[in-house]
């Protein structure tokens, strides 16, 4: 099929319940006073309008409206993905899809030399060798600005930039929020699901796939050698011994690694399956994911996958499935 | 939206090698899909609405106004407005210009004519809406939007509708202004369905490597080596055929043999297309009946 042209399609008429939560903006909320007014409401004449199309939200005596749709607004801690859009004075100012951009103070990021290494003018010259405009980075939200904007960091080995995959955009609401939102998925390939609905799915790095059994053989090293008697100081350490060695300038390198074709048909097949749960407005975790990508191998050729009939029919399986097997 | 070094590199590769695969997953012949409706504007005679899944939007309008003129390439003016650009700017104005000339230069003038002294003449205005926030810091430009614009268009003059003329047209030489009915009822189709003439499209195709891509996406525009656009007007390859600057990075020259090769593929896919566009313009429009 070369092309197919639809009509779109129209809203479909609900029936409006009676006592239904769902405002659009402008609307009456409630004409009580003494109610407090939080987020996505206005007060007007002692009256409390939503200021967003959502869903009331009522705790306690405070009212406030969260909305379908919006910009994502940071929080301490969350793990997001970004795109640099300028490089400044000892920072870099970074796209996350928020209302403001976040800013990478050079001071919070990885350099190459490991952590101990001090911030010095040649570093701030060069800052457009370590990450330039249009680079993409994981980071986590260190702190918010009163504004609302988020500073990050990269201080660790699992942030940083960008490499051997693509980057899919799904509206961050439908990111549920996790413990942890780096993940290994079947098939070799291991994605970030940003909170701020920036995600990257890529080709599992080597020594991830490697390190499980590494570590453990490790552990068991080090039993043995505490168990013989001769401990060296720094030898629980790890995470530093790791730092240093692996901030050398790799790190920052443009360098994809090589990709085989089937990595490569494996990553489009898991960013349409997310561009599936995006389209059928389904929340978005790893075993949600996992179960679209087995669902959609059932539908055979990859490049089948980016009709929307298709999608949408992937997104209905995955509802029928939870509903089958239960949430877990 | 600007590219990372690596994803860049990723993309190209993907796309350059002998089996390209797009980071959509389409084929390199596919169009990703589109919407559209028409007649949709109650004071045009003609409207159409296409959007494709960037959500970068095209509205059309056609209206018709009788003027008497000896001067067939005054007969169509087309205006186009891209959303957050001025007027006069490069894009607009070069957009603008091209699908004008491609329109008069494959138009049956037959259509349009109502006496010898009058014709009439179309203003065909698009609007282009909800363009990435982003274009301003990006390297990709807009004309592959040529593409939407003139399905646009075509689906716009194949729904426009013109008043039925009741003076006189036996005497082709008469003096007065051609009179038509009240009557809306009565309306003709600018282009009846039993005449031959199709309007034309223009297609615009990327070229990476020894590929040529069909309706090249954002991200893939950033990469391609060159972009061509080719009209397409009843089966047949009719200009303009010229290459389009798809993105400000810099671009490689292509080898002959990939023009054959991207003339063959708009060949392939312009019946397919015309056939879709078709089916859009039989679909029955009830855009207000299910508000009303």
């Amino acid at each position: 099929m070369i092309i197919s042209i639809s009509v779109p399609s129209k809203p479909e008429a609900s029936d409006t319940k009676a006592g239904s939560s769902v405002v659009t903006p402008g609307e009456l909320i409630t004409d009580d006073p003494t109610w407090m007014r939080g987020h996505g409401t206005y007060f007007l004449n002692d009256k409390t309008y939503s200021s967003v199309a959502g869903t009331v939200l009522k705790v306690n005596k405070l009212l406030s409206v969260v909305p379908f749709k919006g910009r994502y607004s940071p929080e301490t801690g969350d793990h997001l993905v970004g795109r640099i859009i300028d490089v400044g004075q000892k920072r870099w100012k970074v796209d996350i899809g928020g209302e403001h951009d976040a800013v990478l103070m050079l001071g919070s990021v990885n350099l190459p030399g490991g952590i101990l290494r001090r911030k010095s003018e040649s570093d701030e010259l060069q800052m457009r060798n370590f990450l330039k405009e249009g680079d993409l980075l994981n980071a986590e939200v260190q702190s918010l600005f009163s504004d609302g904007s988020a500073s990050l960091h990269t201080r660790s080995l699992k942030y940083g930039k960008l490499r051997n995959g693509v980057f899919v955009a799904v509206p961050s609401k439908l990111i549920v929020r996790a413990k942890n939102h780096s993940h290994d998925l079947p098939g070799n390939v291991s994605i970030i699901l940003g909170v701020n609905g920036y995600c990257w799915i890529y080709k599992t790095p080597l020594s991830s796939a490697a390190d499980h059994s590494a570590s453990t053989a490790k552990t068991n090293a080090e039993l043995s050698s505490a168990a013989s008697g001769n401990y060296q100081p720094g030898q629980g350490s790890v995470s530093i011994t790791r730092l240093e060695q692996e901030s050398s300038w790799d790190i920052y390198s443009d360098k994809n690694d090589a990709l085989s074709a089937s990595i490569k048909d494996t990553i489009s097949r898991y960013k349409n399956c997310l561009l599936s749960l995006s389209q059928c407005n389904i929340g978005i975790n790893e075993i949600r994911l996992v179960r679209a990508y087995e669902i959609s191998l059932g539908y055979g050729d990859t490049n089948l996958l980016f009709r929307e009939e298709v999608r949408q029919s992937i997104g209905e399986d995955v509802i029928a499935q939870e509903k089958m097997r239960g949430a877990g | 939206m600007v590219l990372s070094t690596a994803e860049k590199s990723y993309i190209y590769d993907s796309l350059a090698g002998e089996n390209s695969t797009r980071t959509d997953s389409r084929k390199n012949n596919e169009f990703r899909p589109l919407k559209a409706v028409c007649s949709f504007v109650p004071n045009c005679n003609g409207s159409s609405r296409v959007y494709n899944p960037d959500g970068i939007e095209c509205i059309t309008s056609v209206k018709a106004k009788v003027i008497r003129t000896k001067e067939l390439s005054d007969l169509i003016n087309v205006d186009v407005d891209v959303e957050g650009q001025r007027d006069n700017s490069t894009l607009c104005l070069s957009l603008s210009a091209m699908i004008q000339r491609a329109l008069v230069n494959n138009f049956d003038f037959e259509v349009l004519r109502l006496t010898d002294k009058y014709y009439f003449q179309l203003y065909v205005d698009i609007l282009v809406l909800s363009v990435p926030g982003d274009f301003k810091n990006s390297s990709y430009t807009l004309y592959s939007l040529l593409s939407l614009i003139s399905m646009g268009t075509y689906l716009a003059l194949k729904s426009a509708k013109l008043p039925l003329l009741t003076s006189t047209t036996n005497d082709r030489e008469i003096e007065e202004e051609p009179s038509f009915a009240d009557d809306w009822e009565l309306a003709t189709d600018l282009i009846p369905a039993e005449s031959k003439f199709q309007p034309m499209l223009i297609f615009v195709v990327g070229l990476v490597g020894s590929n040529v891509l069909v309706d090249p996406s954002l991200d893939e525009e950033e990469v391609l080596e060159s972009g061509l656009c080719i009209g397409y007007c009843q089966g047949n390859i009719v200009a303009p055929i010229q290459s389009v600057a798809l993105s400000t990075a810099d671009g490689k020259a292509f080898n002959r043999k990939l023009l054959t090769k991207a003339l063959e593929t708009v060949k392939q896919i312009g019946q397919p297309v015309v056939e879709a566009l078709e089916s859009i313009l039989n679909t029955e429009v009830d855009e207000y009946g299910s508000f009303f």
